[in-house]
């Protein structure tokens, strides 16, 4: 074990900046915890060693010649294994796809690069990040490191047990109906599915095109705001990049909670509930209470809609994007993944439209919400980590029973269905010792607002320090 | 807006399998059509909500997208 391990952006950036710490030494402190932690935790698919050290030493010359980029300056990272890297395996997670080498860098790579920022490797991934809870038949699980028996979640699993593990302090995500929150949520990270259009997707296997985003999983509220300076601002060659000028998403970190109003849905969201998780939830929202936020009840019934519009979403868009490819190579698919997308096949326009209507109503039902606050705070998910026993089936939480992959959806989908900022954020433990989550929402491109209520909890507790003992 | 929508016969659904020209043994075509029913029944929950005066919108209408 390093005294570099489990460190933040933050923490590393500092001893970098200042020269006590080289850009190498960090790679090296990486790589052999790589070497420790990966027969426990499968966090990757492909791992670049050797392009790691190379990067590390040049970030290391660059320093040292007084040519100090900023705060990802030597900062190693993991990325799901869909983003695109120039001669790097590309899988998405697929036996389809071993063997796929990009000839470019999707752009959110790119960014990292520039900053001088550099990768250890791809993550694993469920196929075609079609599956919230990170299995993958081909790769297997990514154990989480809070439980190995534990479900990391997905579909950003090895992301989530890469950076919890202590092997980076910050990893690239994916999110169509949380999969940036959950592997979030179940790994004691802090992850941020960023507004709809504010990161670019150009270079990004597609699941859904109107539901996919890319973001960061870090340790603190604090690292994603630095990841976010990086990775936010428009692109022309991804369609629906957002048009608007950077922000900087430190500026006003430290500005506290007092006077925010933040929304706490009174129905649906506490209808399935794990008590512990409610209960400190509960605690995370009083706390903000106490830092000066203003709490407020709200009703939002636009919440329960998602699980009647997600499925059609995301399997129609997935269809279009696979149909060709699925007739012809559908053997190397996972056969449930395969189904789940040929199923898509057979959704009428009818019910597809209907659909988007339903889609527009819950964007007006929000934005109305969110004149009356400026944050929705809920949990992330409604129940710790599952057994990776459980798998696809049903189980009960709170007295109900209901299939895992509805339960681990239920909270985050909606607000990819609506592309609302949402950050998952550790507040506690179970008894059983794994991390629970309270999630926070902002309104369309408030995400600096978001990093600043996360940050201001992160000030006055210590769950997201916490680190595993595995 | 409520209506009660008639479930997917197999006959309709092998018929229309093979327009889409998804092919498998019988038993991976009853696994789908298990699966195909299961995801027509949810999607035909947005049918249960009154939409009147809304217009499909693939995205939030608040956002400002584009190249």
């Amino acid at each position: 074990m390093s005294d570099l391990d489990g460190r933040t952006i933050a923490e590393l950036a500092a001893l970098i900046g200042s020269k006590q710490v080289s850009p190498v030494e960090v790679a090296e402190a990486s790589l052999r915890k790589v070497e420790e932690t990966e027969p426990k935790l499968h966090s990757f698919i492909t791992l670049t060693a050797d392009q790691a050290m190379a990067a590390a030493k040049q970030a290391e010359v660059e320093i040292a010649a007084g040519r100090y980029k900023g705060p990802l300056h030597g900062i190693p990272f993991v990325s799901k294994d869909l983003f695109w890297t120039k001669g790097v395996q590309t899988t998405s997670g697929s036996q389809a796809d071993l063997g796929f080498l990009p000839d470019e860098d999707s752009t959110v790579v790119a960014r990292l690069q520039d900053a001088g920022a550099y990768s250890l490797g791809k993550t694993n991934m469920s196929e075609w990040a079609f599956s919230i809870t990170g299995y993958n038949s081909y790769f297997g699980w990514s154990n989480n490191p809070w439980g190995l028996d534990r479900m990391s979640a997905g579909s950003s699993s090895g992301t989530g047990t890469a950076v919890s593990g202590g092997v980076a302090p910050m990893g690239l995500g994916t999110d169509t109906g949380g999969s940036i929150r959950a592997p979030a949520a179940n790994c004691g990270l802090t992850g941020l599915k960023p507004t709809y259009g504010l990161v670019s997707r150009y270079g990004v296997t597609p699941l859904s095109w109107s539901l996919d985003h890319a973001g960061p999983l870090c340790h603190s509220a604090e690292d994603v705001a630095l990841t976010m300076n990086v990775l936010a601002g428009h692109d022309p060659r991804d369609p629906y990049s957002a048009k608007r000028e950077a922000v900087d998403h430190t500026r006003g970190l430290n500005d506290g909670v007092k006077g925010l109003r933040i929304g706490v849905p009174t129905d649906y969201v506490w209808d399935v509930m794990d008590p512990e998780v409610e209960a400190s939830v509960r605690e995370a929202i009083a706390e903000l209470g106490r830092l000066g936020a203003i709490i407020v009840d709200v009703s939002l019934p636009a919440l329960e809609w998602a699980s009647r519009m997600g499925g059609t979403l995301t399997s129609t868009e997935a269809a279009a994007y696979h149909g060709a490819r699925i007739r012809r190579d559908g053997h190397l698919y996972d056969q449930r993944t395969r189904m789940r997308i040929e199923s898509g096949m057979f959704i009428s326009a009818e019910t597809y439209h209907q659909t988007q209507r339903v889609r527009a109503m819950a964007g007006q039902k929000l934005a109305e919400t969110f004149q009356q606050v400026d944050l929705l705070a809920t949990p992330t998910m409604p129940m710790p980590a599952l057994p990776q026993s459980v798998g696809v089936g049903i189980t009960e939480v709170g007295g109900k029973s209901l299939p895992s992959s509805a339960l681990m959806t239920r909270l985050t989908q909606i607000f990819n269905v609506n592309g609302h900022p949402a950050l998952s954020a550790p507040c506690g433990f179970s008894s059983d010792g794994l991390p629970l989550a309270l999630q926070l929402v902002g309104r369309p491109f408030e995400d600096a607002l978001v990093l600043r209520a996360a940050h201001a909890y992160q000030g006055a507790t210590d769950w997201h320090a916490r680190r595993p003992v595995f | 807006m409520t209506e009660q929508r008639p479930e997917m016969s197999k006959e309709a659904f092998l018929n229309m399998a093979a327009q889409l020209g998804l092919e498998g043994d019988n038993e991976r075509m009853q696994t789908l059509f298990e699966e195909t029913k299961g995801s027509l029944a949810r999607a035909a929950g947005v049918f249960e909500i009154d939409t009147t005066g809304y217009a499909p919108s693939p995205i939030n209408p608040q956002f400002e997208v584009g190249a």
